[in-house]
Order: C-alpha cells, then structure tokens, then sequence
C-alpha cells in the first residue's frame, strides 16, 4: 500500500508542518489506510507506555497535522503581536527577549545579497584511494555580514557563530542523487539535504558546477565546536536514510562512509574542518 | 469569557480561516474533543434516549477528532459561530453530530433501536479491533527495541515520549540543543516503525478492513446497550 510509506513519514516526524492533504483525506476516506494508521497508533501507544485511554504524546500534534493540511490551503506562521504595547520601549525589548529566548533555526532562506567566502576544509578520501572523484563535489561557503566582508575573511576557520553555505558539481550525469549530512563526535548526523523530514536523497542538477543550494545553515543551532566533518554521497539512486542516521562516530574523520556502508556504487566528497568557540 | 470571544482579532482571523488561528483554536479544544470521544455522551434522538459510550481505541478517537476539527473549519461552519456563545458548546454540537451521522451510516443503529432489548447487547470495555495483535508480543518487541537506543537514546525515550514533556523542557533537562532534540526524536520513532515493520507489526499483519468494521460493529453495538 503506497500510503504506508506516507504514514510512516507521518509519524515519524516530529513537530507540527504541514502535511499531506491527499493523505489526510484518504485517512477519512479509505478503510484500509485507517486500519494501517490504527496500527500505528497501537505500536506507538505501546512505545510510549500510555494506557488505551490516553493520547500519546504525539496524538495532538498529529491530528493538528492533519487537520490543518484540510483546513487551510498553505499553513502560515502567525505575523505580527497580538497585544498592544503600552510603549515602543516595551516592544523593543520584548523583541531583544524574544531574539534572546528563541533557539536559532537550523535552517535559513539565504539573503541573495550575502557576500559568500569560500571555507576551506581537509578532503578525507577513501582509503586505497589518491585521486579524488573529480565530476562530482562539494563546496563550502560562509555567508558574510553585507558590507563587512574584507580580504582577511579568506581562509578564517569557521566558528560555531557562522552561517554556511553549500554549492555542488556534478559533471555528468551517473549520480542525480545527492545526501549532505555533517558528522561530529558521538553525535548523530546533522541533516542538510534532503531535510531531516525528508527521505533519503535529494534529485540534483546534473552537468552543473559550482551550483548554488541557496539556504543558510546556522551552525549554533544544530552543531558543537570541534571536529567537523562534512559529507556529500552522490547516488545512482536515492539513499537509505535510516541507515545514515544510525552513524554515530567517537572520532573524526571517518574515512569512506560508503565503504563502511557498503555502498560500491555511491560516490563521496567529505571535508573535514574544526569549528572555533566564537569568532575572534 | 470563552476562548474565542476574548480576543477579536483571533475571531476574526478564525472566520477568515487564516492558519495560526485555526491552529490556536484547535490546540485549546483538542484535549475536549479527545475526552468527550473517550468519555461517551448521551444522545437524545426523536424522544428516545440513547448513550454513545465513547471509543476506547485511540485511533479511531484520532481519526474522529481529525473529521471533528474538518467540518468544525469549514468556511461555513467557522461563519456560522456568533462569537457570543461558548465555541466549546459549537464545537460539542459538531461533535455530536458527526458521531449521530456515523451511527446513522451503519444499519446497526436502526436494528437497535426497534430491539430496545435491554441486555441482548455488551456494554462499554470494547476491545480494540486490533486486539489480534498481541499485546504481549508487542510490548516484548518494545523492550527489544529499547536495547538498541543508546544513553542519550533513552533519556528522550523517556521524557519526551513516555513523561510527554515540551520540547523546551527536554532542552532545559538534557542540555541539549532543540535541534539535536528534535532529531533524537525523529530517529527513534523512524528506526521504530522499521523495527515494528521488520518484525511483522505493521503491515500485512491484520485484515484491516474486516478488522475495521468488526470495530464499528462492536462500538454501535455496545454503544446503545445502556
């Protein structure tokens, strides 16, 4: 049933996004797809040790999923402050609280305008290997403050308040499939493409170089300082996330992801960099 | 006061149907609907008094709240709300409603009404539809999954998904980041869904649909006995 993979990644996923609709309808609609979910619901409630009574702690968030993938068009965050501040003091400093207090996000949609420096990392290549896999890559950029990027940012070290960005090649067209993920120290890995929500491996442009992805990542929010080292696996085919996301290392750098994987046909490009406490 | 008549604007942006307002509205009435799902209601109907005794299965409870919530957002059903009256009580008549309409959908409900047989019929302590899948075996399954996790692992097995406790406060209590948290949690729950498929809990396990409509049978069936 093609529908047991989409509930799979319903709920699996944690947080509230949007969902979807199709998917939510069919849930109404089609006894079968509920009795899969049903099942779900069944191995979930016994993973979170709750009584048949009681919702999971994942219930709500859900059906709030699913409802609102029916009930609004395109989910929207809620803009502006709802209550009228007796100052324009006051709504100063609950914007400098609310900077304060909200985690950054891993993810950003990038300024076009941001000045990109290159970030230059150690290629890890696999063993037995001296030539590295020339048609396919990555690049790592930091996105610099407009108007405050000179010539002594080239070659800085990335620190753990940098934003980054990546472009990739991909000469020809044996590998339209990419995963980028980042690794540290007993850690597991950090998603930049697909998504975390996502599966697997995202369809690249093939027969490009240089080619922007176009989001920032902000490094505070998903990474430690240390020992950092970045992978990209070019694939024939989409890869098996769930076996990426079982990868934990207590040391860096990992040599040949693929062959520990056994993943012959999949081509890798990792980085290996160090990320500093703060910027000096 | 009520929720929804306190504040205008989220009135407001609730008629217009606008996403964080549906979204604030469901939050606050999700724990009502689930407990009146759960907790039964009576039924009056044509001068006869009927009892729903609520669904003891969390799905169907969620697949029923989510239809809830469907028709409650309807452009028509959020103009129609004064704003005046308690939204809960809207809401609640939305509910009853759709349970009526469920009911009237399965030829059960008439059959028992002209029986009025008190006593022919099983009250409440319905056994999920999918009591088939063995709740030893699953709970066995559950233990050996859990030897797999490691330290960190399991600290959020715990607090986030058996404690239930908010993200914000796995944060406070682990020290770790609300990325790191949140992606902890996604890989627990895929890896146990391919765990749970792997060892046969999921697909292909059970009919579903005769499964299913032994469910509604036993819940109509039960569900006028009182």
């Amino acid at each position: 049933m093609k529908e047991a993979r989409k509930l799979d990644a319903l709920f699996a996923s944690p947080g509230v996004s949007s969902s979807d609709p199709a998917l939510a309808q069919t849930i109404i609609d089609d006894p079968r797809v509920r009795a899969a979910y049903r099942r779900r619901v069944l191995v979930e409630a016994a993973l979170c040790d709750t009584g048949d009574d009681e919702p999971t702690a994942f219930s709500y968030e859900r059906v709030e999923r699913l409802v609102l993938a029916l009930s609004v068009a395109a989910p929207r965050r809620r803009l502006g402050i709802r209550w009228a501040f007796p100052s324009l003091a006051g709504a100063v400093a609950a914007m400098a609280l609310w900077v304060w207090l909200v985690p950054a996000q891993h993810r950003i949609a990038l300024d076009p305008t941001s000045p990109l420096t290159p970030v230059w990392g150690q290629e890890v290549r696999p063993r037995g290997t001296k030539d590295p896999s020339w048609n396919i890559g990555i690049r790592v950029l930091r996105v610099e403050q407009p108007g405050k990027v000179d010539d002594s940012a080239l070659g800085m070290p990335l620190s753990i308040d940098d934003t980054i960005t990546f472009s990739y090649s991909a000469v020809d067209g044996s590998h339209p499939y990419l995963t980028l993920i980042g690794l540290q120290p007993n850690a597991p890995p950090i998603w930049y493409y697909p998504d975390v929500s996502d599966d697997g491996s995202i369809a690249i442009k093939t027969g490009v170089v240089d080619e922007p992805f176009g989001d920032g990542f902000v490094l505070q929010a998903s990474h430690h300082p240390g020992p950092f080292q970045i992978v990209a696996l070019f694939g024939r085919a989409p890869l098996d996330g769930s076996a990426l996301e079982r990868l934990s290392f207590a040391e860096l750098p990992v040599n040949s992801l693929t062959e520990q994987l056994g993943w012959p046909d999949v081509r890798e490009h990792s980085l290996l960099l160090n990320l500093r406490e703060v910027s000096q | 006061m009520t929720f929804l008549a306190e504040d205008r604007q989220r009135l407001e942006a609730f008629r217009r149907g606008d996403a964080w307002a549906l979204t604030d509205v469901y939050r606050h009435y999700a724990p009502f609907v689930f407990s009146r799902l759960r907790d039964g209601f009576a039924i009056g109907r044509q001068g006869s008094q009927g009892f729903f005794p609520g669904l003891k299965d969390l799905a169907t409870r969620e697949n029923m709240a989510q239809e809830i919530f469907v028709r409650a957002f309807t452009e028509a059903a959020r103009t129609r709300y004064d704003g005046l009256r308690p939204y809960r009580n809207y809401l609640g008549t939305i509910l009853r409603n759709l349970v009526i309409d469920e009911l009237r959908k399965h030829r059960e409900f008439v059959a028992w009404e002209e029986s009025e047989a008190e006593g022919d019929m099983p009250v409440g302590g319905l056994e999920p539809p999918d009591a088939a899948l063995d709740r030893q075996e699953l709970q066995k399954a559950v233990r050996n999954f859990e030897a797999t996790l490691n330290d960190r692992e399991r600290r959020i097995l715990t607090l986030r998904f058996r404690q239930g406790c908010s993200l914000e406060s796995v944060v406070k209590e682990t020290g770790l980041t609300d990325y790191r948290v949140k992606q902890t949690e996604k890989a627990i729950r895929k890896r146990f869904l391919a765990y749970m498929h792997n060892h046969g809990f999921l697909e292909g396990h059970t009919d579903g649909e005769v499964m299913l409509g032994l469910g509604w049978f036993l819940l109509l069936w039960g569900g006028y006995a009182a």
